[in-house]
């Protein structure tokens, strides 16, 4: 074994910072569905030609959407620092990460969710309004579990952009993966560290997607 | 059951009016199976949503059971809709969910909760159906026909008076769709429940309904009862889908290449005379003569009927005694050339 190789190679933080990392990803993704799931409900019923079209409410929440989804994710991490720090308590380390990086992901997570929505066929929705159903009825009993698939999709996309999110985040001292990376691979030249993490961080991705996968498989009925 | 009273529909496209639907005026009564015929985009689908409103009317008075459905408020539609049940043409069930959940659908929207009635008002359903053995399947792996089954269950789930059919065969291959057909038919003739067929195959309507209406360019162009309007169309519109029907579209065709100079009668029987051997006998005795073009004898729902297109022979005098006779035992006569 090339014993060279792992000069400053610390197991323990790297572990250390796996673990923020899967907090920091866990905590982000369950507050993103949390919030992202009733906005894209919301888009796509006040979308054109949809139950409770609703074209300034739509637009309004589209132009929000939109412009939270221009902007690049280091300047959204800097812009709420005072929020996040009144949100939180802190605006350092994974508490502090978590905002931001929910205020990033939810526009894009409700995006994919409208989508999966829209591809639901018109004729199902109709069929549920003529049985007499309330819009929310409709939106439990056939529009979600119909879109499940493409919402689980959702899913796994957005905790994907979020892992790449986490290690950006690191920047501003987030910790995980990413802090780790840049504080002794890039500051220390260590560079045995990043190749390490940014190897965790694929593994990491590789294990998202085919799970996500399998569950869509599971999913769908089609 | 269903009364609509000069009832329009339009659409504005692209800052343009389309009238889909026309001052229609329909009655249809309780018991009765009414078919819509029309060409695509004759305005049937839009007439029959009028009926639950999943379209409002623009114009007109839409009552169902003497409820006036252009009045009611969201709670007063919902309740209509759970007394007036819908199949579709491409079935549009939950893929989702399984038969048995599909069917419960409507169950749950009217408030049913214990488990246990669910299931026993779900299996009466499947039984109704013939899809006993396939409760828990998913609709991807049922057939087309089974499909429109579990369609027409839910459907029936609450016990509505009504059914309406938008166009719940034309997905189906022939087969398939006689015995829907048969289904429906029975469901009618079981529970009573009014139907609305809406349809583009004259065969349906033949096969199913008691009266018709066509439709064409948003008006309804005729209407009345079915042997009535299979036997003696009078608009051009009817009388195509009639002679598509009887595989008599080329009839024109035929009359030039037999190149026939005297008269062309459609001879037209209904009940039980459709069997009965009057034309031998007006032959025998009348020395009627003839040559004949066309023809078919059938069913009309459930009355037999037969018609025949002959070019007529002979001399005028024993022509008008044989064609007097038939007369007289109840044929009806038309000269067609
Ligand atoms: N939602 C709609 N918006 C605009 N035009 C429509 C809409 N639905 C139907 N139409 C128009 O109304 C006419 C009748 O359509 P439809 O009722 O679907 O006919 P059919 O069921 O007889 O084929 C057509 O010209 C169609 O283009
Ligand atoms: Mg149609």
């Amino acid at each position: 074994m090339n014993i060279s190789w792992m000069d400053g190679l610390d197991w323990m933080d790297i572990a250390k910072a796996c673990l923020d990392t899967l907090y920091m990803l866990g905590g982000s993704l369950a507050l993103t569905v949390i919030l992202g799931l009733p906005l894209g409900v919301l888009l796509f019923l006040t979308s054109r030609r949809q139950l409770l079209e609703q074209p300034i409410v739509y637009g309004v929440l589209s132009v929000v959407v939109n412009v939270l989804r221009s902007m690049p994710f280091i300047i959204l991490l800097i812009v709420m620092i005072p929020l996040t720090y009144r949100m939180v308590g802190s605006s350092l380390g994974v508490r502090g990460a978590i905002p931001p990086l929910v205020f990033a992901a939810t526009p894009f997570f409700a995006r994919l969710v409208e989508i999966a929505l829209r591809e639901v066929d018109r004729g199902v929705v109709e069929a549920m309004q003529a049985t007499g159903a309330k819009i929310h009825q409709i939106v439990l009993w056939a529009l979600l579990p119909e879109a499940m698939p493409g919402i689980i999709a959702a899913v796994t996309v957005t905790a994907i952009a979020l892992v790449s999110y986490t290690a950006m985040s690191g920047t501003v001292g987030g910790g995980g993966l990413g802090d780790l990376a840049i504080r002794f691979g890039y500051q220390r030249f260590q560079t045995n560290v990043m190749v390490v993490t940014v190897l965790l961080l694929i593994i990491g991705v590789q294990v998202m997607q085919m799970l996500g996968d399998r569950l869509v498989l599971r999913f769908s009925k089609k | 059951m269903i009364h609509l009273d000069s009832v329009s529909k339009s659409y504005v496209v692209g800052g343009q009016s389309v009238d889909a639907v026309k001052k229609v005026s329909l009655h249809i009564g309780p018991g009765e199976i009414y078919g819509i015929v029309g060409h695509s985009g004759a305005g049937k689908s839009t007439l029959v949503r009028l009926i639950n409103r999943l379209e409002s009317a623009s114009a007109g008075k839409v009552m169902v059971d003497g409820v006036d459905v252009r009045s009611l408020d969201g709670d007063g539609l919902r309740a209509l809709r759970q007394r007036v049940g819908m199949i579709f043409q491409h079935f549009n069930l939950l893929s989702s969910r399984t038969v048995a959940q599909n069917i419960a659908i409507p169950l749950r929207v009217a408030g049913w909760k214990e488990q246990a009635r669910i299931d026993a008002r779900v299996a009466e359903l499947l039984a109704l159906v013939g899809l006993e053995d396939h409760r828990d399947k998913y609709p991807a792996q049922l057939s087309g026909g089974q499909k429109q089954r579990v369609g027409i269950a839910r459907a029936l789930a609450n016990r509505p008076q009504v059914l309406l059919c938008d166009e719940a065969t034309s997905a189906l291959d022939p087969q398939t769709t006689k015995s829907i057909l048969a289904l429906l038919k029975r469901i009618n003739a079981e529970l009573g429940i009014t139907m609305v067929v809406i349809t583009h195959e004259m065969d349906v309507v033949r096969m199913l309904c008691d009266r018709v209406a066509v439709m064409d360019g948003g008006n309804v162009v005729e209407e009345g009862d079915v042997t009535k309007v299979f036997l003696h169309p009078e608009h051009h519109t009817t009388q195509l889908f009639v002679r598509e029907a009887e595989h008599l579209e080329d009839l024109e065709e035929v009359l030039a290449s037999a190149r026939i100079k005297g008269r062309v009668a459609r001879l037209t029987f209904v009940g039980q005379e459709a069997y009965a051997p009057y034309l031998a006998s007006s032959v025998r005795e009348y020395g009627l003569d003839f040559t004949i073009l066309a023809g078919n004898v059938g069913k009309i729902k459930d009355t037999p009927c037969g018609q025949l297109i002959v070019a007529l022979l002979g001399e005028t005098a024993s022509q008008e005694a044989g064609l007097e006779h038939l007369r007289k035992q109840g044929v009806t006569v038309e000269f067609l050339q």
